[in-house]
């Protein structure tokens, strides 16, 4: 804490006595009104002009300051009769039950008392740790709780009475109500070091401040009011309630004085307690909120403080920024990746500075002169005064701008703008874009960018910030930019790329078998924004592979191999396989990204992520990429052998349970003979299930649209199309079990055999999606599918808040240019970043070399 | 760490020695190493099959 030159050390929270409010008082209130008949602040009243003045044109008659120079200032109300403060009356109710009813010390002996006093000690300790002060307040609260049971004060040997406390302000001693008046002395008469002992602090609160005899009236400022176009005047809420405690406070008076019967005198006291008790927080519990004319609950000082919309949330946490902008998003494939597409309406209000220097002093009056769109909207003279430019002003600012002048000019394409989305829980949640200007009203991103931010277009809104120093602009530049996040800095995976109907489309084009004539090549080639043809092949027909191929950076050499699919690119053309959501997509197996970007740099990935969509969105649309049910239905043959496979798996297993219940089971290693059947069973079952994917993946035309989905990686994968087309096979429950608990013994439900543990008595189901389930296998479906939900819940939610935590810890440390990590006062953390000094967004570049160098 | 390491690692960092990440005298690793309250250890510690070093300061306590 280097930096600080001082810190704060405590801060101390007090109660006002009765002494300190007059102090701060500069009047006494008595008149229960506000103006007069002429609208003129009545003295003595709660608008009195020694309390400050709002009105312009009026002087503050306590400081002599105007409406903005005076800060108002406090009066007071003398109440006849004193009322509890019952936001404090809990307070109250625990030193009551605390104290002996006559002598008032703690109903301790002085022995207990000194264990009470230790034990105090050394929670307010700093160097007790936080676990056993936990402890000692626990310790406390129980001490606490004792001695409303002692019947003997042991100092006088008082026979305690029970007393009793109603919630808000009442206290009753046996049957007898104590009033305020009452408890004002006996807290009066709590010494100051039984009050220590009890963890108050008697030289700031005295307790019997927490009985009011006057109550602090509030500054106008805190309550203005407001003047309606009829001329009719308004009161803020907080004035009314004043009115109303003075008008009883008034009458209660009255009645004293004229020597009214006691139970009139009550009735007023308590609703004069009632309007304090609402005045400081109208929504206390056990009493009914005090209203205005119109039903409305009045809105008091708790309300004013407490929740969402109060003074710390709304007002002293909620900061607002300028020079932002916040709309609905959309998506636009015909804007680039690092670009964001701002409303004409909202460029035209955000402004970018323009410092005028010795050198575009010309651009700058050039710039001034304009009178349409990019033009300038405020100047910032040397003073650092902002002036608007109006058609009045415009000549004179023109000869008046000299170097040193900033000139602030709306937004046009090209401009850095940060673009954020909510919750920001990543550095990548807000990203810098170039700004593209474009009818409309949402905010346009490409598919691309809504990965990193989570968003989609079914009414999402974001934030657009413009930075408006050199500074701040260079930053955004280098660090911020979409192109240098495509690979994310956990782990080095990309994280920006095209999904779905992106990778569809090129996967369609680079079969071997896609050949294009030459309107078609043109055409997406012109998507793509692409000015040249490639070779012809085939007699006047272009391969989708040579195609493809314009897109990747001239003499690009890559390979891949996984399994049996291979892809080879040779000095820029794509010689050997396809484009899949492996070599294309999102995550860690995208090494075409890698390659790209190692060898190209990250601005010829952007470009090529880019174009490559655009040419991958037209593809989709030509080839006519489309889906409905149709894709799902299997051919006779198909079915056949989907009945096989059942009965096969169904015999199977019927030789398992028979080997099980003969004994004849060979049981696995350290598994007993039930749990060797079940995990036999489990994979027997499983394999059926791969079995039919496998079986579809051979039957079905690689032209079937829900194939070419799965083959692609675009959307879905084999076990999905087997479930719809073939069966469900194995509901499982937690772990993987198969289902086997019902309320019924030994089976599910009433409808199987006791003890049955064969594929459908425990939750396989062998009808499909297309065909439909029985009823028992609904149900097997909906207990594993309630598993799914519930699990899927509880894990995001408990590894979302333990991502939060550990983001929070680790949010201002560092990494400095010697590679060591740091934290704000200087300490070193660690002294080479993550004990090797590598940066996770390029930890892929250097694996591929390395590979590279080993062949 | 003798004197002399020390402040050419300190210096190579730009800190003082209460910048340096710190060690209980009473840990048992520090124990081991029959450390003083002042010393400062340097550790080769093997992760993955590479070494890293590390250091801390030794502190009462």
């Amino acid at each position: 804490m280097s930096m600080q030159a001082e810190v704060i050390k405590q801060i101390k929270f007090g109660i006002f006595s009765q002494e300190q409010i007059k102090k701060l008082s500069v009047a006494k209130l008595t008149v229960p009104d506000t103006y007069n008949e002429d609208g003129y602040p009545i003295d003595g009243g709660l608008l009195d002009q020694r309390l400050g003045v709002i009105d312009p044109g009026l002087v503050c008659k306590t400081c002599g300051g105007r409406a903005k120079t005076c800060p108002g200032h406090f009066g007071h109300i003398e109440l006849v009769r004193p009322v509890m403060h019952s936001e404090f009356a809990k307070i109250v109710n625990m030193l009551l039950q605390a104290t002996c009813q006559k002598c008032h010390r703690i109903l301790l002996n002085d022995e207990q008392l000194g264990a009470f006093k230790a034990e105090m000690n050394k929670e307010l300790s700093e160097e007790t740790p936080a676990a056993e002060q936990a402890q000692g307040k626990q310790a406390e609260q129980d001490m606490l709780k004792k001695l409303k049971s002692v019947k003997k004060c042991p100092h006088c040997g008082t026979v305690q009475e029970k007393l009793k406390f109603s919630m808000p302000t009442y206290f009753y001693v046996g049957e007898r109500r104590l009033k305020p008046d009452e408890i004002k002395d006996m807290l009066a008469k709590i010494s100051d070091e039984d009050l220590d002992i009890l963890g108050i602090d008697s030289k700031t609160s005295r307790p019997e401040a927490l009985v009011l005899n006057t109550l602090l009236v509030p500054p106008v400022d805190v309550r203005p009011s407001i003047t309606l176009e009829t001329g009719e005047r308004s009161e803020d809420d907080l004035t009314h309630k004043l009115v109303d405690i003075m008008r009883i406070n008034q009458r209660l008076e009255q009645n004293i004085n004229a020597g009214a019967p006691q139970i009139i005198i009550d009735d007023l006291w308590e609703l004069l307690q009632y309007h304090v008790t609402t005045y400081f927080n109208n929504e206390t519990s056990g009493i009914p909120p005090a209203r205005h004319r119109s039903g409305r609950a009045l809105k008091t000082i708790a309300q004013r403080l407490k929740g969402k919309e109060g003074r710390f949330r709304y007002n002293l946490s909620g900061k607002r920024v300028n020079y932002s902008a916040r709309t609905v998003i959309s998506v636009d494939p015909a804007i680039d990746v690092d670009e964001v597409g701002v409303p004409r309406a909202i460029a035209e209000k955000l402004t970018v500075p323009f410092y005028v220097t010795e050198w575009n002093l010309e651009e700058a009056k050039k710039l001034l002169a304009s009178n349409q769109y990019p033009m300038v909207i405020n100047v910032v003279a040397l003073d650092g005064k902002r002036k608007r430019i109006l058609d009045t002003n415009k000549e004179e600012l023109l000869k008046e701008i000299k170097p040193g002048y900033i000139l602030e000019r709306q937004l046009k394409d090209g401009d850095l703008a940060l673009f954020n989305r909510q919750p920001s829980l990543h550095r990548i949640s807000i990203m810098a874009h170039r700004v593209r200007v474009l009818p409309g009203k949402t905010f346009r991103i490409t598919y691309p960018a809504t990965i990193p931010y989570n968003a989609d277009f079914d009414g999402d809104e974001m934030n657009l910030h413009i930075p408006q120093t050199l500074e701040a602009q260079a930053e955004a530049k280098y660090l911020m930019e979409v192109q240098e996040q495509i690979f994310s800095p956990k782990d080095g995976n990309v994280i920006i790329a095209n999904g779905e109907d992106g990778i569809i489309g090129l996967f369609a084009l680079t079969q071997d078998d896609t050949y294009l004539d030459k309107q078609e090549t043109e055409y997406l080639l012109g998507t793509a924004g692409i000015r040249e043809m490639p070779k012809e092949s085939k007699g006047h027909m272009y391969s989708g592979k040579d195609i493809f191929s314009l897109l990747l950076p001239k003499g690009l050499n890559f390979e891949v191999q996984s399994g049996n699919d291979k892809l080879k690119i040779k000095n820029g053309s794509l010689v050997e396989g396809v484009i899949t959501k492996r070599a294309y997509g999102l995550g860690g197996g995208n090494k075409l990204f890698i390659a790209i970007a190692r060898d190209y740099g990250f601005e010829e990935l952007r470009r090529f992520i880019a174009r490559s969509s655009k040419m991958a969105y037209a593809y989709a649309t030509m080839y006519g990429v489309t889906m409905g049910v149709k894709e799902y239905i299997i051919n006779d043959d198909m079915r056949k052998e989907k009945e096989m496979l059942l009965a096969d798996t169904q015999k199977k297993v019927d030789e398992l349970v028979n080997q099980y219940k003969t004994k004849k089971l060979e049981p696995l290693l350290g598994l007993t003979l039930r749990q060797s059947l079940e995990q036999m069973i489990i994979v027997e079952l499983d394999q059926a299930r791969s079995k039919a994917g496998y079986a579809l993946s051979r039957n079905v035309d690689k032209t079937n649209f829900a194939m070419l989905m799965a083959n692609s990686g675009a959307r879905a994968n084999i076990l999905n199309f087997e479930q719809m087309s073939m069966f469900l096979g194995q509901q499982a429950t937690w772990e993987g079990r198969r289902i086997k608990r019902g309320y019924y013994t030994g089976r599910v439900i009433p409808h199987m055999q006791r003890n049955d543990v064969g594929a459908s008595a425990r939750g396989f189901i062998s009808s499909s999606y297309v065909d439909g389930l029985n009823p028992i296998e609904i149900l097997m479906h909906a207990v594993g599918a309630r598993g799914a939900v519930i699990q899927k819940g509880l894990l995001t939610q408990r590894s979302g808040y333990l991502q939060r935590r550990l983001a929070n810890a680790l949010q201002d440390y560092y990494v400095l240019f010697d590679s060591s990590v740091r934290d704000v006062g200087n300490n070193v953390i660690q002294t080479l970043y993550g004990g090797d000094g590598i940066d996770p967004t390029r930890v892929n570049f250097a694996k591929e070399e390395q590979r590279e160098k080993e062949k | 760490m003798s004197r002399n390491s020390v402040n050419e690692l300190l210096a190579s960092l730009g800190i003082t020695l209460n910048n340096l990440p710190k060690i209980l005298v009473s840990d048992p690793q520090a124990q081991k190493a029959g450390a003083k309250v002042g010393d400062v250890l340097e550790m080769e510690r093997h992760d993955f099959g590479k070494s890293y070093t590390y250091y801390r300061y030794v502190v009462e306590g």
